[in-house]
């Protein structure tokens, strides 16, 4: 019998944006690699956004799962701490891949790529004291059909309970995008080939999921017509709930949508056209309802443009809108724009939240593109605050739930409690 | 998103960062002592690296694989335009120099070309 390798997995905190409702979801990446893991690996899985980590706790090896660009310098830290006590430290995850080349200046290995099918040459190494500096997998994905369910037996899961209610679990049906989005860098990441998972390991996984509430984290369910209503089509039986990006506009697959229990989904608005308009009027025809995703700081986007478009967001009736200022990370497309105009002055990855302007806009100074989109939130919520209209969108699951069945009360020992911290009450 | 046959004569393969097998579109124009080299962006159809990313590294592959001399070398690096409504998706072309350290192609240079400018490198 392998002897067992005792594994501390790290998911770095990261600042959150001020004045924006704070949700901590079950992190996603490091439970997919976890699941990889050859079975004697014993691992822990500490969430520093919802819990301290234990500098000391007893352990052989380290891996630090990082997703946003504003993860890594935590990251770096923690691995400087973990190392001054003797411990090797490998990084992966989508920003180890997007800041590859700072971050192994800080680790003792790096992975980059998918990680099914891997971990065992890793760990050899490991242990024979040969370690490799970088594991590059970039070019060789593993068949999606290893791909199996993630490990979410790691969570703490009154970590992610607000007032009893628990937060929604995240799940990849697919891998890959053939898109090209402007901001996005799932392409690199991923590959530009559309991978779906075969329906039978997707339906397994969804099976063990004990939570009737999901996001399906996939980049876009919009990529293959058969497969995306063969999916709808399987999960009708389940009765789960759930929110993703967007869904393919077409009445036979939005109908199927809704009948697979899509809650909202996440629509990106990019102008004020009749399209938009009947887009977002579609999904609530077929009961979905919708949080517009608005990237502001656009070279087409003047200060009037902006002003537009937020009233226009208040005529479609959007449930939510989510304002994201234009950053531009590293392997996007907008990355190589401004680099090559000279345009970024702000290279601290800890500002790269989408929610501080860290480039010189085209039609605006970087303090008016900030004042803008203080101006997008403030304006959007003005008539009705973000908890509430959450809270509308909320009911709206519940009353499906109970339609079907499915509703489950709020756990009421945890009514105190936010992300395992107390509620402060003011009365 | 494809990018029209227009832009390019052939589909140069290279090796992007982290070896990741990546597409350009290629184009070289040749004047005698100079050559002119196109490369551009593929977006959907390239697997890899952006020639952005590909830069310096990208450069000395197409020399080494047409057997040109990087110092005798105009190179000009291509955003199609992709018929998108979106923008910043227009055709665009930035002269793009590099600095030779320790034999390799580093620390680029932009310059957005004019369409007068792209006319006195190279009528396309």
């Amino acid at each position: 019998m392998a002897q067992i390798i005792k594994m501390v997995l790290i998911y770095p905190r990261w600042e959150k944006l001020k004045g924006q409702t704070t949700f901590n979801l079950p992190p996603h990446g490091p439970v997919v690699m976890a699941a990889s893991l050859p079975e004697y690996v014993d691992v822990s899985f500490t969430d520093e956004n919802v819990e301290e980590i234990n500098f000391d706790e007893e352990c052989d090896l380290v891996s630090i799962s990082m997703m946003l660009s504003t993860q890594v310098k935590r990251g770096w830290a923690i691995a400087a701490e973990f190392q001054k006590r003797g411990k090797k430290v490998i990084f992966g995850g989508i920003s180890t891949m997007l800041h590859a080349e700072e971050t192994v200046e800080h680790a003792d290995s790096i992975f980059l790529g998918e990680s099914e099918g891997r971990m065992e040459e890793v760990l050899t190494d490991w242990k024979n004291g040969k370690l490799k500096k970088i594991y590059n997998y970039m070019r060789d994905q593993p068949p999606i059909e290893s791909v199996g369910p993630a490990r979410r037996d790691l969570y703490k899961r009154e970590l992610y309970n607000h007032k009893g209610v628990q937060m929604v679990d995240l799940f990849h049906a697919s891998r890959g995008c053939r898109f090209s989005c402007y901001p996005c860098a799932v392409s690199y990441l991923g590959g530009r080939v559309f991978r779906p998972r075969p329906m039978e390991r997707v339906l397994e996984e969804l099976a063990t999921i004990d939570n009737n509430r999901l996001f399906i984290v996939d980049n876009s369910l919009a990529q293959n017509k058969e497969w995306e209503m063969q999916l709808f089509k399987e999960m009708i039986p389940m009765k789960k709930k759930w929110i993703s990006h967007t869904i393919e506009d077409d009445p036979k697959i939005l109908d199927l949508a809704a009948q697979a229990g899509a809650w909202y989904v996440y629509q990106a608005v990019f102008d004020t056209s009749d399209y938009i308009k009947e887009r977002v009027k579609r999904y609530h025809d077929y009961g979905i309802g919708v949080e517009g995703t608005i990237l502001l700081g656009l070279d087409n986007q003047t200060e009037d443009d902006m002003k537009r478009l937020i009233d226009f967001l208040l005529e479609i009736d959007l449930d939510l809108a989510e304002f994201t200022i234009m950053t531009p990370f590293p392997h996007t497309k907008g990355f190589d724009d401004f680099k090559r105009q000279n345009r970024i002055f702000d290279w601290d990855w800890d500002h790269y939240n989408a929610g501080q302007v860290v480039f010189q806009p085209a039609n605006m100074t970087p303090d008016k593109l900030q004042d803008m989109y203080d101006y997008a939130w403030r304006t959007f919520y003005q008539d009705e605050s973000q908890e509430s209209k959450m809270m509308r969108l909320f009911t709206k699951v519940m009353m499906k739930e109970m339609d079907d069945g499915t509703w489950k009360p709020r756990d009421r020992s945890l009514t105190n409690k936010s992300f395992g911290k107390d509620v402060v009450r003011n009365f | 998103m494809h990018v029209d046959e227009k832009y390019y004569d052939e589909i140069f393969d290279f090796e992007g960062e982290w070896n990741l097998r990546s597409k350009c579109g290629l184009r070289i124009k040749d004047y005698g002592d100079r050559k002119v080299v196109i490369v551009t962006e593929l977006y959907q159809d390239n697997p890899g690296s952006s020639i952005t990313y590909g830069a310096g590294s990208l450069l000395e592959q197409i020399c080494s694989a047409k057997g040109l001399d990087y110092r005798k070398v105009i190179y000009l690096e291509c955003n199609p335009d992709t018929d998108s409504k979106l923008s910043f998706y227009d055709e665009e072309y930035f002269l793009t120099e590099f600095e030779m350290v320790d034999g390799k192609l580093i620390n680029p240079k932009y310059t957005r070309l004019s369409d007068e400018q792209i006319k006195e490198i190279v009528e396309i």
